[in-house]
């Protein structure tokens, strides 16, 4: 019974996880965001920075009328910053908060394409220990020999990152 | 004895003669008129007396002639003595003068011949520098031709150039128009990625949306694709034009080297051209001053020659004159020590003759080779000419006035 429970849970945790991604990269890494969660893709516009905010906090843009706040995710995951190319792109996101649904944009290296993982592609993340919290890593999806790592977005924008966004817009 | 004393002398003795010669014409005379011719006795007498008077006074004729011959004689004999002293001087002042004149010819004659080895040197010289100068002159040409060539050849490298540029620039334009064509693929390729985002929020009814952004994406990547191929295409051939580029530049470069060379080569072989030429004036003065050389050395020659002849002459006159002196000698009674006449030279003329005969051809094309097959005939006709006793200049030496004409 247990088994079959936790098969169940397992399956239904898979089905959740089941569905289209949309693929980018990251400095070399490739990473998967569910579709539902993506609103638009654009390429690389100007950023207005804003005063006073975290480093990975680009700033904001505007996006036919809408003021969308930006966020630079390598400076976000920690990894070293490098300069934007012609195939920099801007996802914008939705992201359902306690006040209602809000967009953000993050700044990914490039964009790749969307592809419908199967449940049985996707792996549960590896314990790296104790200390390095991995919720935000929704698993790793296995394809053409490489992995990609499929994020919970919600997840990456914790409750500072939210405060500190609301503040701007 | 004073030449005076001497007159006064042989005027009284002929006065003294006359004088007893008419007194016994008269006495003779007195007794022949005065005296009978039958006394017998008388005219026997008469006769005995002027016999006797006739052979005293021719006596005393005679031994007054007598006296005075040798009176006469002696001095003549010391002139004569003083006179063939004299001719002996002349006689070995011509020897000297003789030989004199032969050191002269012989000195002619090795002067000639050295004139004419260095009119030998002058005639290579003359014709080596002939030559350095037509080599240079074609050189100076060929310089000319390859100066033209290079010129030429920098024209070609010019528009070769420009031509390269052209293609730079060619090969820009569609760089940038390929870039377009990428932009416009990207774009496409998020335009498609929209489309799948917006088919997946649609779900069920926006499969067949789903599909069509899938295949637009494929275009999209398609195009990206082609892009790119054309973009590495354009990037190597703007290598190759690059490539191209610098060696043009390179090659002008050795070019510009090339005209460097050439013009300092041209500005050489000017040089050397013109020192060919003042090379070939001195040597056409040197020429004319050889040949004003071998003038004046044939003068010399003839004037040794004539001066042999005319020693020649003096002493045949004065073998001729001390023959009559010896004769004279004879007469007066004088010893005179005449040696005999000359030294023996009938080989030194040959050395005369032969530079007189030496047509010495100064700066002419062909060496003077026949002028040395004159000396053999001319020394055998000098030495015939010699024993015959006047000897003229015009005989002994055989100019002819055809000879005359080579010079």
């Amino acid at each position: 019974m247990k088994t079959a429970a936790a098969a169940d849970l397992q399956e239904e945790r898979t089905n959740i996880r089941e569905g289209k991604y949309l693929t980018f990269t990251l400095a070399d890494e490739e990473y998967g965001i569910g579709i539902l969660k993506v609103k638009e893709i654009i390429g690389m516009i100007a950023v207005t920075s804003v005063p006073q905010t975290p480093s990975h906090v680009k700033g904001v843009i505007n996006l036919r009328g809408k003021v969308i706040p930006v966020i630079d995710l390598r400076l976000k995951f920690g990894l070293p910053a490098m300069d934007y190319t012609e195939r920099t792109c801007i996802i914008v996101i939705e992201i359902a908060r306690n006040n209602g649904r809000i967009l953000i944009g993050i700044l990914v290296d490039s964009v790749s394409e969307v592809l419908n993982i199967k449940g049985a592609d996707i792996e549960d993340t590896p314990n790296f220990g104790t200390e390095l919290n991995t919720d935000y890593i929704l698993g790793m999806a296995k394809s053409a020999g490489k992995i990609k790592i499929l994020l919970d977005i919600d997840r990456v924008m914790n409750a500072e990152d939210m405060a500190a966004l609301e503040k701007t817009v | 004895m004073a030449k005076g004393n001497t007159k006064a002398k042989i005027g009284v003795s002929i006065l003294v003669h006359a004088g007893m010669v008419a007194v016994m014409g008269i006495v003779a005379y007195y007794q022949l008129y005065n005296v009978d011719s039958s006394d017998v006795a008388a005219v026997n007498s008469y006769l005995l007396i002027t016999s006797i008077l006739a052979v005293f006074f021719i006596g005393v004729s005679v031994f007054m002639g007598i006296f005075f011959l040798r009176k006469v004689a002696a001095p003549i004999g010391e002139s004569m003595r003083g006179v063939a002293d004299i001719l002996q001087n002349v006689s070995s002042g011509s020897d000297q003068v003789f030989a004199s004149a032969q050191q002269l010819a012989e000195g002619s004659s090795s002067q000639a011949s050295s004139l004419e080895e260095t009119s030998s040197s002058l005639e290579e010289l003359s014709s080596m520098t002939k030559q350095n100068a037509d080599n240079a002159s074609q050189a100076r040409a060929m310089m000319q031709d390859a100066g033209r060539i290079v010129e030429k050849v920098n024209r070609h490298m010019d528009d070769m150039a420009k031509a390269i540029a052209e293609i730079t620039r060619s090969s820009e334009e569609t760089g940038k128009i390929i870039k377009t064509i990428d932009e416009i693929a990207f774009q496409t390729n998020l335009l498609a990625l929209n489309a799948a985002v917006e088919a997946a929020r649609a779900g069920e009814a926006g499969a067949g949306f789903a599909v069509v952004a899938d295949e637009v994406r494929n275009l999209a990547m398609r195009s990206a694709e082609a892009a790119k191929n054309t973009s590495e295409l354009i990037e190597n051939t703007m290598k190759a034009v690059k490539n191209g580029n610098e060696l043009t530049s390179s090659t002008q470069e050795a070019f510009k080297d090339n005209i460097t060379a050439s013009t300092k080569i041209s500005q050489l072989v000017d040089e050397i051209a013109t020192a060919s030429q003042e090379q070939a004036h001195g040597i056409a003065q040197i020429n004319r001053a050889v040949a004003e050389m071998d003038k004046v050395v044939q003068q010399a020659a003839y004037s040794a020659e004539s001066s042999a002849a005319a020693a020649e002459s003096m002493n045949t006159e004065v073998s001729a004159l001390k023959k009559w002196m010896q004769g004279l000698a004879e007469l007066v009674g004088a010893e005179l020590r005449i040696s005999s006449a000359g030294t023996p030279r009938p080989a030194a003329s040959s050395a005369t003759r032969s530079v007189a005969a030496r047509p010495a051809k100064v700066a002419r094309q062909a060496l003077p080779a026949p002028a040395v097959k004159r000396k053999a005939p001319a020394g055998a006709a000098a030495g015939a000419a010699l024993k015959k006793a006047p000897a003229r200049p015009e005989d002994v030496i055989p100019f002819d006035n055809d000879e005359f004409k080579d010079f």
